[in-house]
């Protein structure tokens, strides 16, 4: 029998995949005592009932899990504490006093939970962003599409690939279609270096022979009822095709990994404040949004590589929304301090800080660069890296005194380190 | 001294390893390992590279289309697309639990095939 929704639940989590389950979690473990969690998909686990493949749970349990087996530890640690799963239930409305419409097997529900834990997580680009000319012939799909066609649903996108975009889903999926008997003719990137892991280049292309065409890109789409080819071509240094570089690649499908972007239609809404670097709400160290009692945790904050990192920010969300209640909402929030993107960074999450705990910052450099040192100023912390690059997300973590003689703003940069004269 | 480089695979870091390997075979030096974990794992792709297999099964009885499963160990990368051919000829039927032994010994390589997620029996979905 479809249950009746509490509706005052003392926090509502908006989504069941890591970063969601981990808030429920702590926030349960913190001592609050009614936690829902609003799932739109049949089951819990998000993303991850789709990732069949491994490299999940190294950092966070010390073992190499795949996406399920990751997911289910959470999800069963969230029934045993009694935290409401409600599945099949997408919420439609969260307005700025927290109230939250939802509409599930139960029917509309209304609820008004007194914090709410965004973890909503994000949504693949698609050719429309990418621009890619040619008619709409069926056989052009984004590389997680595929990934749940074919790990889900049963069903092969086409035999013969093409993929867009070296990000790791593309890889990823390079790798799948290949498992599947599948032919990929060439992985096809922008970039002059590939945008997902290391471990995915290897294990997914370099391991089966696939070619990885750097400074490439698609300019055209042919076919009509189905895709017959796709034209690419070399880019040059303002990514503009190089003419005479065409090369006409035969296939029947072309995946498209060209970029992930957080899932903000609520937020948006319910008038949060988005940074419009990382497409997310703009959170400050307790992963506070704008709205007050309205946290935010995982890649609906920003796109993370590793899902260890989703789960250390869920933990993070649900014991500061768990603070949150426990406090009957805290008082009027004192002055933050801003963290400022400097050199070569891209975006750095939190976005401020409110001072009085320790903070783990969480950033991108904007281009790869060696021998470096991450700066986070004025006179906080210095990190040298022997290389860094946008796909690999850094952290510095500030102990909570360093932050007590900070007024003004922080400022986090990437220096090249001088070369010492010898 | 031949020596050769390694990307560590066994966990997202991904170190670049610099190895020196003597005329035997053995490791001399093994440089750019981040944790422990990289000298064995370069001993191992050295001698004979192994990679995890992630595959889908299909199932019979269920309303879940497929099931994931994996190899418990890694496997002679070499084998990969032969095994997962193999796979693909399987069906599997309720109940399984994640964990369960679905394959012993894929290609004589010691490693098992298990489910990765819960097959469970269909329960009557209306109340």
């Amino acid at each position: 029998m479809p249950s009746v929704m509490n509706p005052h639940p003392d926090l509502a989590v908006i989504g069941a995949g890591p970063a969601g389950l981990a808030a429920a979690i702590s926030a349960k473990e913190a001592g609050i005592a009614i936690v829902v969690v609003l799932e739109r998909a049949e089951r819990p686990g998000g993303i991850l009932q789709q990732c069949i493949h491994t490299g999940f749970g190294l950092q966070y349990f010390g073992e190499d899990l795949t996406g399920p087996e990751y997911s289910s530890r959470f999800v069963e640690k969230a029934r045993d504490l009694g935290i409401e799963l409600v599945q099949d239930t997408s919420v439609l409305e969260l307005a700025p006093q927290r109230r939250l419409v939802a509409a599930g097997k139960q029917g509309l529900s209304i609820i008004n939970p007194l914090a709410v834990v965004l973890a909503m997580g994000c949504r693949e680009r698609t050719r429309a962003w990418a621009s890619i000319p040619g008619s709409r012939p069926t056989g052009v799909f984004t590389a997680g599409t595929a990934q749940r066609l074919i790990n889900v649903e049963g069903y092969l996108p086409g035999r013969r690939a093409v993929i867009l975009g070296s990000g790791d889903i593309g890889m990823i999926m390079a790798r799948r279609l290949v498992l599947e008997g599948c032919r990929v003719e060439a992985v096809v990137e922008v970039l002059p270096y590939p945008s997902g892991s290391p471990r995915n280049e290897a294990q997914c292309l370099r391991d089966f022979g696939i070619p990885l065409l750097l400074e490439h890109t698609a300019i055209e789409i042919h076919g009509r009822d189905r895709v017959e080819a796709v034209t690419i071509a070399q880019v040059n240094g303002e990514r503009r095709p190089v003419p005479g570089t065409e090369q006409r690649l035969e296939c029947d499908t072309l995946l498209l990994s060209v970029g992930l972007v957080p899932e903000t239609e609520l937020a948006y809404m319910a008038g949060v404040k988005l940074d419009y670097t990382t497409g997310g709400p703009l959170v400050d160290d307790r992963m506070e949004t704008s709205l007050p009692g309205v946290f935010a945790c995982g890649n609906v904050v920003h796109v993370h590589d590793l899902v260890d990192y989703v789960t250390l920010a869920g933990v993070a969300a649900g014991s500061a929304a768990a603070f949150y209640v426990q406090n009957g909402g805290e008082a009027p929030r004192g002055d933050s301090i801003p963290i400022e993107a400097g050199r070569n960074i891209r975006y750095v999450v939190p976005q401020a800080v409110r001072g009085g705990q320790d903070v783990t910052l969480y950033l991108r450099v904007a281009e790869p660069e060696e021998d470096v040192e991450l700066r986070l100023g004025p006179g906080l912390a210095r990190q040298r890296y022997k290389s860094v690059r946008p796909s690999e997300m850094l952290r510095v973590e500030l102990p909570a005194q360093s932050l007590q003689s900070v007024n003004g703003r922080l400022t986090v940069s990437c220096e090249k380190r001088r070369k010492s004269s010898a | 001294m031949p020596s050769r480089e390694v990307l560590c695979l066994d966990c997202p870091l991904a170190c670049h390893m610099e190895v020196s390997i003597s005329e035997e075979g053995t490791i001399l030096e093994c440089l750019g390992a981040r944790c422990k974990r990289g000298l064995p794992y370069a001993r191992q792709e050295i001698k004979s590279p192994k990679r995890v297999l992630t595959v889908t099964l299909l199932t019979k009885g269920s309303r879940a289309t497929l099931l994931p499963v994996r190899s418990d160990r890694p496997v002679p990368k070499e084998i990969l697309l032969d095994a997962a051919v193999l796979l693909a000829r399987l069906c599997v039927s309720p109940p399984i639990q994640a964990g369960q032994v679905l394959l012993a010994d894929l290609m004589g390589t010691g490693a098992n095939v298990i489910a990765t997620d819960d097959l469970p029996e269909d329960r009557d979905l209306n109340p």
